[in-house]
């Protein structure tokens, strides 16, 4: 196995990742929960982290949360987004750009909270002009959400059922994102 | 902004094939083995592809495109399938690849390159084990 590097992700992504990861539990660490909880049983923070590897590289995240179980879209969306990061210059073999992190830090911050817990997983997948995509394929739905270098981002859906399409810019349409991932679990 | 403007080809026949290599990150394997491809390798403005009737009269075999690109598969789309989503499909000769070739158009918006896609055929199916 060849040596790896290291290669720590900045404090600005480390902070969107924790932000990512605890928020989005947080959000559903239900208020049935924290109401049962007496003020003897708070919830005590904890530190964590965890280590992603890609093309010799390896990326730790570190954040802060209650200890309650990671969401099962977590480890396949931060894999997703390290292996953005690693890819070379011309990785398309057409002349691709590197992935730009601000499109990686725009899509996080758009993840953030928009997640559930049983949401599945998507696609992360990068563009020849250094932006990327997040997709899902489930249920007859075809959904892209697109982060694209100095572009608005914007999610495309497609109901393969019924033919019908649309295009949603975003943050505007947020609510719809939402909803929509919703039908795909 | 793509550096040229290219307008279509006539002489190029709707039944011609284009080929388009396929890096791994551009794959995705279903619990059958299956590989779809994304949207995104059909998404430039400028899209670059291999015209094969060129590459058959140099003698040349499909699989010649990801010669050098071991890990890539080739996926290959019709003219007449980029024509009918209102692109342009044009030859681009290049030095290290006389075949090459541009498919031409606004491909972003409107689930235009996802729509490529579904027109699109495996001419050389990369296999799981090569995506690492």
């Amino acid at each position: 196995m060849p040596a790896l590097g290291t290669a720590e992700l900045t404090i600005q992504d480390r902070g969107i990742l924790a932000t990512s990861a605890s928020a989005a539990y947080l959000d559903y660490f239900s208020g049935e929960d924290r109401v049962v909880l007496s003020t003897f049983q708070q919830p005590v923070l904890i530190s964590r982290q965890r280590k992603y590897y890609s093309r010799g590289q390896m990326f730790q995240i570190e954040w802060q949360d209650y200890g309650q179980a990671l969401p099962s879209w977590f480890d396949p969306l931060m894999q997703g987004f390290v292996d953005l990061r690693t890819l070379p210059p011309n990785w398309d073999s057409y002349g691709a750009n590197t992935i730009d992190p601000k499109t990686v830090q725009d899509a996080m911050n758009l993840l953030n909270g928009l997640l559930g817990p049983t949401s599945p997983a998507p696609r992360v997948v990068p563009l020849s002009s250094g932006g990327l995509q997040l997709e899902w394929h489930r249920q007859g739905i075809d959904l892209e959400v697109v982060f694209d270098r100095e572009e608005q981002p914007y999610f495309y859906v497609r109901n393969r059922l019924n033919g019908s399409e649309s295009e949603h810019a975003l943050p505007e349409d947020r609510e719809p994102l939402r909803s929509i991932i919703g039908t795909l679990e | 902004m793509p550096s040229s403007i290219f307008e279509d080809d006539p002489s190029i026949p709707a039944t011609e094939r284009l080929f388009r290599r396929i890096p791994a990150t551009w794959v995705d394997w279903d619990e059958q083995g299956n590989a779809a491809i994304s949207s995104a390798a059909f998404k430039d403005e400028e899209l670059s592809i291999t015209i094969e009737s060129v590459l058959t009269i140099a003698g040349r075999a499909p699989e010649d495109v990801i010669r050098n690109y071991p890990r890539y598969g080739l996926a290959a789309i019709t003219a007449g399938h980029a024509r009918s989503l209102n692109q342009a499909v044009a030859r681009d000769p290049e030095p290290e690849e006389p075949a090459h070739g541009v498919v031409y158009g606004q491909k972003k918006r409107r689930g235009i390159g996802g729509k490529l896609r579904d027109g699109a055929e495996w001419v050389v199916r990369p296999t799981k084990s090569e995506t690492g």
